[in-house]
């Protein structure tokens, strides 16, 4: 049942889920050719000590790119659900309801993964022909709160999408934002290093939030 | 079941949201700056001069005794503090308690130095690569940068490869000093804008204290004694004009020291009141005495030392703090914790990083607001016609996180259906 | 015979807004009930609650020996659920979605879904979205058939199909149901063709139930008599003998369930003057609008 419910929504997000493949692979290649060429003017020691001391972050670009990639993952598999209520159907189901929620959350979450896996591979892999293992140790701390806030913003997504009433949304919708805030607090490299564990917890229980939106929905709340 | 426990969770983590945005707002349209007063000593007169500044203009300095002086004066009292404007305008003294005084001397001896917490741990710390420059010669930024874990390492920037001979060179220098790898402190200046190069200043993995130079390419690797029981907790490179005086050690009880370069010296300095992890230190030094002023949240410590590192004269005074102003009694009505991701003011070291701090409950001051939110919980579930038992979880979250949890149990309602 | 359904004393409201109170009926294994009302009398509200998507005030429905609060895996399987404007994933096209329920069913019945879209004119990998309103009822019909359920519950299923694909739907649930000894439960606002299909009926009006009996019982109980009065401003009593009436000048149409003779000597005891006394015929949607007015 679960290949019925993966293969239900890869034909939802398959586009967008090739769109973000491509886009965020190809910001984070084409973040090492700015690299590239501003090394071919700057002796990489003086670009190095840039890096280390004047907070000099090489990857910005990369920022909101996950957290983007999540909203986006999260909109094309919950916004159809919402559209004339389709829910109803997925919830009609012959499998228990909170499962069906859990299994479309732990697709999107795969995808996200695999997504998220090959951009993190491509960053660090590129990033450490370049640099000493130490800049890339402290770069993969800087990302690290950026790609769980791809995952966050991919919960609140489904959380507000499934949500029946629109007061609340808002009111999620609020709430969510300030949370995604707190992944993007500082901007130094290395600034998250003792908050990304707590981040990480948090996420991981943020991760079962929409069952509370389609429970609101099974109770009638509209 | 789960729908409950993803409510809970929800539940918690918008109380840790409002724990952290909602006193940021409060603190954005409320806060009052404190401003601390500024400390000078005078070695003409012996005496400390405060200035005091508000909201609007800089007030005039006053004297231990209280006399009121104006800039001016006061300039003038301090020639060591203000000796190059004093020197433009030819009112630097020539000589003060027997000392000649002139602009190079005094120049080449002036030190104004700040510890606050937050430069004691910075992100950029965590990249433990540094690049040792050649003492001997022109200062230029090298190829390769040094790192020392299981042995000292030499990591050339543009092939990315160690260069194992350079490596090997430098760790038998290390190892015949008797370091123990990996290396935990690393002091030392990493720019290239600089006249001369005093290398590194490294402890070990036993907090033993070692010093670091390249002369000619080749390693110049010295132990320095410390007194017994003596463990370093922070140390700062200082490049000072006059090269008496390589780092500040701030030891692990707290205490101040100088290593001066001569003979590797480690001088206590008497001051015994300094948390580093929580007061502010401005450390001045001149041709004729030390001042140093530590701050704290409510306040303010001078003292005046000699040469000798004996103490001349000292100032304290205390105001009111925040938390006693009615901004800050306000704020702990209001909360009863907060969430700090950043400025914790329980270890305001971390200030460049974000670490999840609870700083709260010092008081009783929430329990009224506290009461009222637990009395509106109470009616608006007699109101909605619920269940006591199904709502305990909430009302302990209430009473417990006060406002924060109130909105919390609101935006995710718990209810029965 | 055994129930399928059982709803017992169903009460709901929205806020203070009552939709029913004290709402019961049962549906008998192989029989079809047509659940019929205006726009905003709670049919919807009704399925809802049968499938599990609202929570009623209070009573409870039974569905297949569970209560539709929660209802398990097997019996979600047990029912065959259209919803209103024949919803379904349209992003998928005819093939992806049949391959996707066809994962949840172990009894799927392929053949019975492609017989049905052989006879649409689709191209295969036209998405659902893109299809005709009648289309897409063909594709939730077909799905339906195919899942193969013991119960089915279509929720306002003629809305927006023309009369051919209304018929076509009609006739082709109607000897399916028979053939297979399947129960439906259907809501419907349009009564156009609903004798054809279904054997019982629900009327219902604003927070209440009018009439609750077998279409053939209520089709030759219910009479419509019409005459002619000499003073227009004559008003009769609702609840007795009179279910309810029309004045359209000085023609009266009234709508009993008393015979002929019966209201005429109602009619005398009132010393109402009228003429040109005589019994109207009536379909299923005349006697509908008779029984809850035109507006």
């Amino acid at each position: 049942m679960w290949k019925s419910m993966f293969y239900k929504e890869w034909i939802k997000i398959r586009l967008v889920f090739w769109l973000s493949v491509i886009v965020g692979v190809g910001v984070t290649l084409a973040m090492y050719m700015i690299i590239r060429s501003e090394l071919a003017d700057t002796p990489v020691n003086h670009y190095l000590w840039k890096i280390m001391n004047r907070d000099f972050v090489f990857f910005t670009l990369f920022k909101f790119l996950p957290l983007g990639i999540g909203l986006l993952i999260g909109l094309a598999q919950f916004i159809p659900e919402m559209t004339e209520k389709r829910i109803k159907l997925t919830l009609h189901l012959p499998i228990n309801e909170e499962k069906a929620g859990l299994q479309m959350v732990a697709f999107g979450v795969m995808s996200l993964t695999i997504i998220f896996s090959l951009m993190f591979l491509v960053f660090i892999g590129i990033g450490r022909y370049y640099f000493p293992y130490e800049i890339i140790r402290v770069a993969a701390i800087t990302v690290a709160p950026w790609f769980m806030s791809g995952f966050a913003a991919f919960f609140i997504a489904g959380m507000v999408a499934i949500e029946p009433i629109w007061k609340y949304r808002i009111a999620y919708l609020v709430i969510g934002g300030l949370f995604i805030k707190m992944f993007f607090i500082l901007w130094k490299a290395g600034s998250y290093i003792y908050a990304n564990g707590f981040f990480l917890i948090l996420v991981v229980l943020f991760s079962i939030s929409i069952l509370f939106s389609i429970y609101r929905f099974r109770k009638g709340e509209m | 079941m789960l729908h409950k426990l993803s409510r809970y969770l929800l539940v918690m983590i918008a109380i840790l949201v409002l724990a952290y945005s909602v006193p940021i707002l409060y603190n954005t349209l409320f806060d009052k700056r404190i401003n601390t007063p500024h400390i000078l000593y005078s070695a003409l007169n012996d005496d400390f001069y405060i200035s005091r500044y508000d909201e609007k203009k800089v007030l005039n300095p006053v004297d231990t005794k209280g006399k009121e002086y104006t800039q001016t004066e006061m300039m003038e009292q301090c020639p060591m503090m203000f000796a190059t404007s004093l020197h433009q305008s030819g009112l630097l003294p020539d000589s003060i308690d027997g000392v000649k005084i002139d602009i190079e001397t005094w120049h080449q001896n002036f030190i104004m130095y700040g510890f606050v917490p937050h430069s004691l741990r910075r992100p950029a710390d965590e990249y433990r690569l540094f690049p040792l420059y050649e003492s001997t010669g022109k200062i230029a930024l090298p190829g390769d940068l040094c790192r020392i874990k299981k042995r000292v390492e030499f990591v050339n920037v543009q092939s990315n490869e160690v260069n194992e001979e350079k490596s090997l060179l430098f760790t038998k220098a290390f190892e015949k000093e008797g370091f123990v790898f990996p290396a935990q402190i690393l002091a030392g200046n990493p720019s290239h804008r600089k006249n001369r190069a005093d290398g590194w200043f490294i402890t070990d993995n036993i907090g033993d204290l070692f010093h670091l130079k390249m002369e000619n390419g080749q390693p110049v690797f010295n132990r320095i004694e410390i007194p017994e029981d003596f463990q370093i907790k922070y140390m700062q490179y200082l490049e000072v004009e006059n090269e008496k005086l390589y780092c500040f050690i701030i030891s692990e009880d707290n205490r101040l020291n100088i290593l001066y370069s001569k003979d590797y010296e480690i001088v206590e300095i008497p001051v015994y009141d300094y948390i580093p992890e929580e007061h502010t230190i401005y450390i001045m030094g001149n041709m004729l005495f030390w001042m140093f002023q530590v701050n704290t949240e409510n306040s303010i410590a001078a003292y005046a030392v000699d040469l000798d590192h004996n103490i001349i004269d000292s100032y304290y005074e205390e105001f009111q703090p925040k938390s006693e102003m009615l901004i800050g009694k306000a704020y702990h009505f209001l909360f009863p914790f907060t969430l700090k991701l950043t400025q914790p003011r329980s270890d305001p070291k971390y200030i460049d990083f974000v670490k999840f701090n609870f700083d709260g409950y010092s008081n009783f001051s929430w329990v009224y607001l506290h009461a009222v939110l637990l009395g509106v919980s109470v009616f608006l579930i007699r109101k909605r016609k619920l269940r006591f038992k199904n709502n305990i979880i909430d009302l302990l979250l209430v009473a417990a996180t006060g406002l924060f949890g109130f909105i919390a149990i609101n935006v995710f309602q718990n209810k029965e259906y | 015979m055994e129930n399928i359904v059982e709803c017992r004393n169903l009460t709901h409201y929205y806020g203070n807004k009552m939709v029913y109170e004290d709402l019961n009926f049962n549906i008998k294994k192989g029989s079809i009930l047509g659940l019929l009302g205006k726009n905003g009398t709670g049919k919807t509200t009704t399925i809802n609650i049968l499938n599990g998507y609202l929570t009623p005030r209070s009573g409870e429905c039974i569905i297949l020996g569970e209560n539709s609060k929660n209802l398990s895996p097997y019996v979600k399987s047990q029912i065959g659920y259209l919803i209103e404007n024949h919803v379904q994933y349209a992003f998928m096209n005819i093939y992806q979605i049949e391959k996707f329920y066809s994962g949840f069913y172990p009894n799927w019945k392929r053949e019975a879904y492609y017989d049905l879209m052989a006879k649409l004119k689709v191209t295969p990998k036209q998405k659902i979205s893109t299809m005709s309103c009648g289309q897409r009822s063909q594709v939730a019909l077909g799905l339906i058939l195919a899942q193969d359920p013991e119960l089915l519950v279509l929720d306002d299923f003629t809305m927006g199909l023309d009369p051919g694909y209304r018929r076509l739907f009609i006739d082709y649930l109607r000897n399916y149901a028979k053939a297979e000894g399947k129960t439906v439960f259907t809501t419907s606002h349009i009564i156009q063709d609903m004798e054809r299909l279904i054997d019982e009926c629900i009327v219902f009006d604003y927070n209440k139930v009018l009439v609750y009996m077998p279409v053939k019982e209520f089709m030759s109980t219910f009479k419509q008599f019409n005459f002619e009065v000499t003073n227009p401003d004559v008003e009769f009593e609702k609840g007795g003998l009179v279910e309810n009436y029309e004045k359209i000048d000085s023609t009266i149409e009234l709508y009993t369930y008393s015979r002929a003779n019966e209201v005429e000597s109602y009619l005398a005891s009132l010393g109402i003057a009228y003429s040109n006394f005589r019994e109207v015929p009536m379909t299923l949607e005349d006697a509908f609008i008779g029984l809850t007015g035109k507006y």
